[in-house]
């Protein structure tokens, strides 16, 4: 029975990338389109554990494309998370005054004093708190988004391990 | 169009099922939430704020059925229904559907395209259009969930059940 591959790998490297890709503005924008980035980290991570799988004659099925996935989403979460956190202190953006001017105009309401004393909470804590709520729903969408992309990916790339073949070709018969 | 079709046992049908109800919920709600909001119901608001990590939601992009705008864009709404009627269709069936990898490419790159578009600047579809190209890449991606879905409740009821000599060998 052949070893099954680590998954780490090739959930690091789908991570890693595309939590560095979802944390700068512009590229993160891909999001907008029912997350497609946590999505395809999902995917891509699903194709590279499939490759190693095949590699090592493993089978390689949904589940375990759903699990890499998740692996993969969750890395996705903290690298985007932090790093997005940080360049939007860094630039100036996210602050708190737009969430809630999102809030508004989404039409949901809230009562003003309460929105007024987590107003003042939030600029009290400076950009920690912000980061650490980034981090949060980072988390949770890469969460879920990752193993929808493992999902798809694992019924994409599903493969069952070869049979053995025989190496050694049985020997010509004696001529004459 | 389907590379294979598994017969899938009975006893996988619960799970599609559930996650295809969730699915509906969650189309469902694109259209709830303006429809709320229409009856000045504080929900609509919030409803629409659950969408809000997964969509830009800008108005102008997104469909109006009556109601104002859907909670989601064009696109979204496509992704979502198409996913939602293929996790359907794989629920009614109650077998793997599942197609060759090339049509999904083939589905997704009118999707990129106008994406891509779209952000360089370039004319892009209107809101129907983008709607209808999104459909089927939706849908194909939840033919693959609902795929995975079977595959998984297969694997785990067959290793589950202590009458099956036949294991399936995970390496």
């Amino acid at each position: 029975m052949n070893q099954a591959p680590s998954m780490l790998k090739p959930a690091l490297i789908s991570g890693v990338a595309f939590g560095v890709a979802g944390s700068i503005p512009v590229i993160n924008w891909i999001n907008c389109a029912c997350c497609a980035l946590i999505v395809g980290c999902g995917f891509l991570a699903a194709f590279l554990y499939s490759k190693d799988s095949r590699a090592a004659s493993v089978a390689f099925r949904a589940g375990n494309g759903a699990t890499v996935g998740l692996v993969a989403g969750l890395i996705y979460g903290v690298i985007s998370g932090i790093l997005g956190g940080l360049i939007s202190s860094a630039l100036g953006m996210g602050d708190w005054q737009q969430v809630i001017e999102q809030i508004e105009m989404s039409g949901a309401e809230i009562d003003p004093e309460v929105l007024e004393g987590i107003s003042h909470f939030m600029e009290s804590s400076g950009g920690l708190m912000m980061i650490l709520i980034g981090l949060f729903f980072a988390l949770v969408l890469g969460a879920i988004f990752g193993t929808i992309g493992g999902l798809i990916g694992g019924s994409v790339f599903k493969a069952e391990p070869q049979p053995p073949t025989l190496d050694h070709a049985p020997p010509p018969p004696p001529v004459g | 169009m389907t590379e294979n079709q598994k017969s899938a046992p009975r006893t996988s049908r619960l799970v599609p099922s559930l996650v295809t109800v969730a699915a509906a919920l969650w189309t469902a709600g694109v259209v709830l939430a303006p429809w709320l909001a229409a009856r000045d119901s504080v929900l609509g608001g919030w409803l629409r704020l659950v969408y809000r990590p997964g969509c830009h939601q800008i108005a102008d992009r997104c469909l109006d059925i009556g109601f104002g705008p859907m909670a989601v864009c064009a696109r979204c709404a496509g992704l979502y229904l198409g996913g939602t009627l293929a996790l359907l269709a794989t629920t009614i069936a109650n077998r793997s559907i599942r197609p060759r990898p090339i049509w999904l490419l083939m589905v997704a790159a009118p999707t990129i395209l106008d994406f891509a578009a779209g952000q360089v600047g370039l004319p892009a579809f209107g809101n129907s259009a983008r709607f209808i190209v999104a459909l089927p890449l939706g849908f194909l991606a939840g033919l693959y969930l609902g795929d995975a879905l079977i595959e998984i409740v297969r694997v785990n009821s067959r290793q589950l059940d202590p009458n099956n000599s036949d294991r399936d060998s995970l390496g």
